[in-house]
Formats: structure tokens, sequence, C-alpha cells
């Protein structure tokens, strides 16, 4: 005859043999829980006014006697999609709330959190997942908010080219990752190390530098230095050397990545859509980067 | 030396911060975790999700009756999600992810490694938590009569390899 303490000595015996693990720190818990607060906030933010757009064009169409399947309210579904897209919110509410459900498996249909690539970098701007990209998950890159002033001054433009990412240099990468655009002819990626862990720029199919702020080099030709998760509000990364604007880029994803002809006296210039100075980093990357942190 | 487990229920947590009630019950919630789903590597991912979603309701959980069973809850869910679509990628394959138990009876071991998830995890509960059916029902959002109806055939399962 089985007995209860039979069965918890068992239990008792296997729990001990599980391997030690120790949890993360406490406080990188805690710092990632407010990130998603945060986020999470925004995300509602933009839901609500994704709906109130919706709602007024909706009544709009009533007043003036139109169709309710016209495009006002086409426009209104697609504009609530895209800003729940832009960053996903997280189902646990109904494991909070689902307490007395006669289910034998959960409701929550998604472990999608707020931060689908996990690397702890608020800033990236990960749009939806790329469609044929599962194994690892590829997410597309938002845009910053446009310039809008006058380009000239800062020199010439050195766009990312979004030609699609190739499935030789998604192979290689360890794990959700942005699929920013290309450069020289590569793909640009954020993603895990090859460890798995932290946050690294793969160019091709190689992590070229794990730093928030790094200078990387090709195969041949300029070194380039690469800004992972710019500020929030960046229209354009200007690069200057000696004060002089030499050329600039739209972040993508909240990436920046151009070439640099002086790594020695250069600076990384973060500006807002009215060309108004958010941020700078200074080349070389021996002092003190202002408000950015390096990851590594 | 594997370190001996406290049976959880003897020392229940009265949580006043968050950094005092994580490293206890994050023990607390893993290792009967990683039993239920025979892979300990799973279990430290979905905990270490659940704490982050703790931390994020903080001010409410701390409030409930057993605010580790919701984290045990929080993290069954997000586990049994991962194991949804890594079956989608690849053929989940139990034997990379288990590890060798030493109990004295290992019979009895793998009749419970075998008993159906839902099973299993009404067991684990109540016999290594040494949690009342009621706390188990409360835990894992179910009803207290499918609690006791999954324990009673667990049990009489266990049984036929035991006799």
């Amino acid at each position: 005859v089985i007995a209860d303490e039979m069965i918890r000595d068992e239990l008792a015996a296997a729990a001990a043999s599980v391997p030690l693990l120790a949890p993360a720190p406490v406080q990188a818990v805690m710092r990632r829980g407010r990130r998603r607060r945060l986020v999470q906030r925004t995300a509602l933010g933009a839901g609500a006014a994704a709906l109130l757009i919706g709602a007024v064009a909706t009544a709009a169409m009533l007043r003036s006697g139109g169709d309710l399947v016209a495009a006002p309210s086409t426009t209104a579904a697609a504009t609530t999609t895209e800003a729940s897209e832009d960053i996903p919110t997280t189902t646990a509410a109904a494991e909070e709330t689902s307490t007395t459900t006669a289910s034998e498996e959960p409701t929550t249909t998604s472990a999608q959190g707020a931060d689908p690539l996990g690397l702890g970098i608020p800033e990236l701007r990960v749009g939806p997942a790329l469609a044929g990209f599962t194994n690892p998950p590829l997410y597309s890159a938002l845009t910053g908010p446009p310039l809008a002033v006058d380009s000239t001054g800062f020199g010439e433009e050195y766009p990312f080219v979004s030609s699609g990412p190739s499935a030789g240099e998604v192979a290689a990468l360890t794990g959700p990752s942005l699929y920013v655009g290309d450069v020289a002819g590569l793909g640009v990626f954020v993603g895990p190390g090859e460890s798995g862990a932290g946050a690294c720029l793969w160019v091709g199919s190689a992590p070229r530098t794990c730093d928030r702020v790094g200078i990387l080099a090709l195969d041949d030709g300029p070194p380039f230095a690469a800004w992972i998760g710019v500020p929030d509000g960046t229209a354009a990364i200007v690069l200057t050397r000696d004060g002089n604007a030499e050329r600039w880029q739209a972040p993508r994803g909240g990436v920046a990545m151009m070439p640099v002809s002086d790594v020695t006296a250069s600076v990384l210039m973060a500006v807002d859509e009215a060309g108004r100075e958010i941020d700078r980093v200074e080349l070389p990357l021996t002092t003190d980067v202002t408000t950015t942190t390096i990851i590594r | 030396m594997n370190q001996q487990v406290v049976p959880p229920a003897a020392q229940p947590v009265h949580p006043i911060d968050f950094e005092v009630f994580y490293p206890e019950a994050w023990q607390r919630v893993f290792r009967p975790l990683s039993i239920v789903l025979r892979d300990h590597e799973l279990a430290k991912e979905a905990v270490d999700e659940a704490m982050v979603r703790t931390y994020q309701r903080w001010r409410q959980v701390r409030t409930y009756a057993n605010p580790v069973g919701w984290v045990y809850r929080v993290a069954l869910n997000y586990a049994r999600n991962r194991m949804r679509s890594r079956r989608r990628e690849v053929p989940f394959r139990i034997s990379d992810a288990t590890w060798e138990m030493e109990t004295p009876n290992p019979e009895l071991m793998k009749a419970v490694l075998r008993l159906p998830l839902p099973q299993r995890e009404v067991l684990v509960l109540r016999y290594l938590h040494d949690w009342s059916e009621h706390e188990v029902a409360t835990a894992l959002g179910i009803p207290l009569g499918t609690v006791k109806s999954r324990l009673h055939r667990a049990v009489a399962a266990l049984r036929e390899v035991v006799t």
C-alpha cells in the first residue's frame, strides 16, 4: 500500500537532487519589471489614443451619413494595430484573474512579453515579427520621428538599406533579434551574443560589437561607429569631426551605424526632429559616455 | 551534496519587501516546478519571468494569501506556453532536459514523472509543498473537485506501480 509519507519522501528526495541554480540578482529583476511597466503604460496610452481616433472618425462618419465600412474606420483600425504591434503587451493579466476556471489549460495564449528580444534595451524600436523567420524569431525595425529641418548642414546621408534579411545571416543568430537593415551589403541585426546572452550588434553573420556604443571593423573598408538604443525621440545621428558635420543617418529600430573616417576626433550627436541635440558620444570611447550606458 | 529541501508550507512567507520575498520564494517555486516540468532550465526561465511579473504587480500580489502560489501559477503558465511553442518548432525531447534524480524508490519516481502534467502538478504541490487541497486549487486556479479527482487518479496510478 502506498502511503502519503512515501510520496512525500520521494518528492523531497527528487527536489533535493534538482541542480542548484542561482536566481538572477533581485536588482536585475526589479529593473526589468520597471522597464516593462513603463513600456506597458506607453502602449496603453498609444492604444487609447488609437481608439479615440477611431471613435472620433466613426462619429464623424455617422454625422455625415457615411458608410461605417468606409475609409476612416479602416484607417483607425490600422492605426490601432500598428500601435499595438509597435510595443507588444504581456497577457499576464489573464493569469491573475482566472482563479476559478475549470479548464485544464490556462487561458493565456502568448508568452510574448513587452520586450520580445529580452535584451533589456527599452530604446530599441521593435516592430512586428517578420513572417517566415521563427528560428530564431526576427523582428522588424521601426523608424524614429522624421527630421523636420533641412539636413544640408548635417553632411551626406548614410542610410540603411532595407533589402530584407538573408537566411544565411539569420541562421547564425543565437536568439530573438531585430533586423535593422543593410549596411555595406551586409545585414545588421541586434540580438544576443554568441553565448546567447547580452546584446550585440551582428553584421553579416558575426557579432561585431556588444557595447552600447562601439567601434567595429568589417573585413575591409573604414571602421564603423555603432550606437545600439539611441535616445527616444532621436530623428538623426550626426557624425561630426572637429566640430564639422560629416554625415548623418536616420536610426532604424533605435540603432545607428555609419563609417567613421577619424575615430580619434569624432563625435556622434543624437538630434531630435527639430535638429536639437539630445545626447552625444565622443570617440574614441575611452572617456565617460555622457548619458549613455555601456553594456559591456 | 544536495541541499535539503525544507517543506515550504512550514515556513510561510509574510512579504514586506520584494527584496525579502524574492530569494526564498524563487527557490520555493523553482524546485517543485523543476520536477513538474522535468526540465530545470525551463523552470529557471519560467520562475525568472514570473518574478519580473510579480514585481510589476507587487503592491497587489503582496496582499494575496499565498503570493508564492501566485508566482508558481504564473511560472507554470509561462512554461506551458513555452513548451507549446517548442513543440511547434522542434519535437520536445525530454531526455535532453532531465537530470539524474537520486530517490529512495526510483520506480516510484519514474511513475511520478510519467503522470500527465495536470496530475503531476497537483501531486507535487500537495505532497512537496504540503499545501492543502484548497490551497492547491487556489494556486492552480482550478476547482477543488478537480484537485481531488486529479490527486485521486495520480495516487491510484502510483499505487499500481508500488503494488
